[in-house]
């Protein structure tokens, strides 16, 4: 299977590594051309595998250990309600929420946001302009919405958060509803391995 | 039905001339026409010299209509300042005034409605200027007079009457671009207190194709014809009584999206209209009119898609109306309007399960009051009393004061609604192939409950309110005219409409299957406000000069709440980062111009018989569009760039009977194919014309 993502840059931050060495280091991380496609047809019910991410080891993984997973413009966090259709197992205590504001200026994490996927809604929330997504009606392009940040919670209690740059492969500057393939995510994100350590600095 | 209705007339006319013979039998007849070139009666619903009005108006005289050269009321009415139409499906346009969406305009015809609003818009093509004495517009909320829909303002099309004694016919015949073609016959005839007016008009087109790609074309090849006849009758004593019935066919190719030339759509339009008006002075002071209305609209679309999807669209509205108005004039100067009268609308359209039908009762009054040499105050108001929603009552407020001679000010506030249409109340749509279910708010609970009942309900939220209200209006407006010379004014109107509880589709639920539901519902409120300029002059002998513009600020209210709680961001197309929006980033509502400006020149070679006519509109950039979707519009989209549409006619008259015009519509040929479908650029026409 052909590799689906591929590490454009890493910059790594060494806040408090003088003076803590314990503490692993965070990471900031371009995903490109992620494969979340599906073969159902828009507006009918959807079928099909989710791709698994797990921040860690900043790749895609087939076990458990997923921390969030993608299939077309649905979001899942390996948190709460099992049992979807197609949708893998939750095993994990993964949660997630939406929060305004520019990427960089997110620095910390708030508890007290974070919900898990139900059986009726989920932690980043589906359907135009709800979640991370607008579907314009003219062009009929989907869109990241521009200044939303993505914050998880990783399957073993970790965070991250994640910007959403792109939903067409090779993100076009203009996508094009005919011509721009779709369902292929590029993303950034910024992990915080170290346990129970709220912030992104 | 309509036997039921004459019945009704002939009896209230009896009625009426018994009671007449007997109180007035000494009162000579005297239907009063005011002598002057600009009367109007939208604005009051009376007989009111132009420059005496107390609310922003605007009258379009068969002179100009004559001079553009233009045929179709979408035609003149785009080179009106402050005036803009908007392009919607299938190459149909609607009116936008003071920056107001084309729904939200009532438009007239004699003083009566005119409808078929299947997708919200009217289609102003529909209306042929040929019998056409005058336009009439009044800009601002006047639901006061006229109810629901006249929330942005009122267009009303004064047909042509009271011709001199004898035979008047016209022929005209016009060949244009795209095998355009216009024949038009009109008779009158007039003997003293008998009139009889018949006209035929046929109007065709091969449409014009902008993008040679598909099967479609931009605009389909149509043909339609018009038909009006009409009888007046002046009996001394009695009155004055008009008879008019005026029918409108139209064939139009449909839309076909596969690639079989063997197969096509079709669209297929059905008007027609019968008016019976009566008009009679019950004293010298007192005036009596009664109309009865009877309308219907029908539209049959059909369509075929993909897969040969068959999609068939049946929609067949009928209005009938009965308005008796009174008016009164007071030793006073005072002038007291009094009217009363009930409406009765049905409706059948596809994905519409139920034949609703509505009755309203209304009854309005107006008082014109000359307080004082310098100033007249005109207050109104209007009760709707609605079975199916809200009932209104619509007031106005309107003032102008004569400072002197050549300074006036004029102020008004009035109150609009337009009422929930039968879609946003009864509608059941089921789209199964994009998978998605549209419901009114009549019918949701009976749905849902229904697929509750068979499992397949995933979740449904009833976060509104099932009762719909009337989307509404509170507008403002403020002039100020300044006569630079008699024949020079300058006027200055400064607008605001406060719009609110305008219905809008939003999800309420989900189906199991993963279909979305939506229903309708009062959400968004929205500002339109703005600064209109006009001004006319003869710079020299024989050149007429009139000019306008507009500046306009539309906003949506929730939009400006956004942008000020820094929510709204864009997305730098290359980096891929967010930027935050300041609020002056945001541009407003979509389709509107920020600036507007139309200029007129027209030069007489000889003695009104031969003359150029030339307009220079300009439209400023406008959004159509949110390009980097981020649900606003804002300065970081793709606009459509602002554009001149320059228009020039030439006439020459050929011995005592006949006209020769040359038209050139669009003669810098602006095209903007990607956005502006309705405008094929540069257009020839050629009419010429025989007056008897």
């Amino acid at each position: 299977m052909k590799k689906i993502y591929k590490l454009l840059f890493i910059s790594l931050f060494f806040s408090c590594v003088e003076e803590d060495p314990v503490l692993e280091s965070i990471e900031t991380m371009i995903v490109t051309n992620l494969d979340a496609t599906t073969k159902s047809q828009p507006g009918q019910p959807q079928y099909g595998k989710f791709a698994k991410f797990s921040f860690s080891k900043h790749s895609l993984v087939e076990g458990d250990d997923w921390d969030i997973a993608f299939r077309a413009t649905t979001i899942l966090v390996n948190g709460g309600f099992s049992g979807g259709e197609d949708e893998p197992n939750r095993s994990g205590i993964g949660a997630g929420y939406i929060q305004v504001g520019n990427y960089g200026s997110i620095k910390t994490v708030d508890e007290s946001l974070f919900k898990q996927d139900s059986q009726t809604s989920k932690a980043i929330p589906t359907g135009s302009g709800n979640g991370w997504y607008n579907y314009n009606f003219q062009s009929h392009i989907i869109t990241p919405i521009a200044g939303r940040t993505l914050i998880f919670k990783t399957h073993n209690g970790r965070y991250a958060k994640v910007e959403i740059q792109s939903y067409y492969k090779d993100s076009p500057e203009i996508p094009n509803a005919s011509s721009s393939e779709a369902q292929y995510y590029t993303f950034t994100y910024t992990y915080q391995p170290n346990e129970g350590v709220l912030s992104f600095d | 039905m309509r036997s039921k209705y004459i019945s009704k007339l002939i009896l209230l006319s009896a009625i009426i001339i018994i009671s007449k013979i007997n109180v007035f039998s000494q009162k000579e007849d005297s239907i009063k026409t005011i002598e002057m070139e600009e009367v109007m009666v939208s604005a009051n619903k009376t007989e009111k010299p132009l420059v005496e009005l107390t609310v922003p108006a605007k009258i379009i005289t068969k002179k100009n209509i004559e001079r553009s050269g233009h045929s179709r009321l979408n035609e003149i009415i785009n080179e009106q300042v402050g005036i803009v139409t908007v392009p919607s499906y299938g190459g149909s346009e609607g009116i936008q005034l003071q920056g107001i969406d084309p729904d939200y305009t009532l438009v007239l015809v004699d003083g009566l409605p005119v409808i078929g609003r299947t997708a919200g818009i009217l289609d102003l093509s529909r209306i042929s200027l040929s019998s056409v004495e005058k336009i009439e517009i009044i800009k601002g909320a006047s639901s006061s007079l006229y109810g629901s829909e006249a929330l942005g303002g009122v267009i009303n099309i004064i047909t042509e009457k009271d011709k001199l004694n004898g035979f008047n016919s016209r022929v005209y015949y016009r060949v244009g671009s795209f095998k355009t073609q216009d024949i038009l016959t009109d008779i009158n005839y007039k003997l003293n207190d008998l009139s009889m007016y018949g006209s035929f008009n046929s109007y065709s087109s091969d449409g014009f194709d902008l993008n040679n790609d598909d099967d479609q074309k931009t605009v389909e090849a149509f043909r339609n014809y018009t038909g009006i006849i009409g009888l007046g009758y002046k009996v001394k004593y009695l009155g004055k009584i008009d008879f008019n019935y005026k029918l409108f066919s139209e064939k139009k190719d449909g839309t076909i999206f596969i690639n079989d030339p063997g197969i096509k759509g079709k669209t297929n339009t059905f008007e027609n209209n019968f008016s019976i008006k009566y008009k009679n002075y019950l004293s010298k002071n007192i005036s009596l009119n009664i109309d009865f209305y009877s309308t219907n609209y029908s539209n049959y679309e059909k369509k075929i898609g993909l897969n040969n999807i068959n999609l068939e669209n049946d929609f067949d509205q009928s209005l009938k109306r009965t308005d008796i108005k009174i008016k009164i004039e007071s030793k006073s100067k005072s002038y007291y309007t009094i009217g009363l009268g009930r409406d009765s609308e049905k409706l059948n359209r596809t994905n519409i399960l139920v034949s609703p039908e509505h009755k309203s009762n209304f009854m309005y009054f107006q008082h014109d009051w000359k307080i004082h040499r310098k100033l007249n105050i005109v207050s109104g108001i209007r009760y709707d009393d609605h079975k199916n929603y809200n009932s209104q009552l619509s007031p106005k407020f309107s003032a102008k004061y004569n400072y002197s001679n050549n300074f006036n000010i004029k102020g008004s506030f009035g109150y609009g609604y337009k009422t929930p249409d039968f879609r946003q109340l009864y509608l059941n749509f089921i789209n199964n192939s994009s998978g998605y279910i549209v419901l009114g708010t009549k019918v949701i609970e009976k749905t849902i409950t229904e697929l509750e009942e068979s499992n397949q309900l995933l979740f449904y939220e009833q976060v509104f309110d099932t009762n719909l209200l009337s989307e509404s209006s509170n507008s403002y407006n403020l002039g100020f005219q300044y006569f630079i010379s008699p024949s020079f004014p300058i006027e200055i109107n400064l607008f605001r409409n406060n719009i609110f509880n305008l219905i809008e589709s939003s999800v309420v639920g989900r189906k199991t299957n993963g279909q979305t539901i939506y229903s309708y519902s009062n959400l968004n409120k929205i500002l339109t406000q703005g600064i209109e300029i006009q001004g006319s002059c003869n710079p020299i002998k024989r050149l007429s000069i009139n000019g306008g513009y507009q500046m306009l600020y539309a906003r949506d209210h929730k939009a400006l709440k956004d942008f000020e709680s820094e929510l709204v961001y864009a997305r730098d197309p290359i980096s891929k980062q967010s930027f935050l929006l300041k609020k002056s980033d945001y541009f407003g509502l979509f389709g509107r111009s920020r600036h507007q400006l139309n200029f007129n020149f027209g030069y007489d070679i000889n003695n009104n018989k031969d003359y150029i006519n030339f307009r220079i509109n300009y439209k400023g950039k406008f959004g159509l569009i949110d390009t980097n979707n981020n649900s606003f519009l804002d300065n970081y989209d793709r606009f459509v760039k602002g554009h001149i549409i320059a228009n020039i006619s030439y006439n020459k008259s050929i011995g005592k009977f006949f006209d020769i015009q040359f038209l050139i519509k669009n003669m810098l040929n602006y095209k903007d194919d990607e956005n502006l479908m309705n405008n094929p650029g540069r257009v020839y026409s050629l009419r010429i014309s025989f007056n008897n």
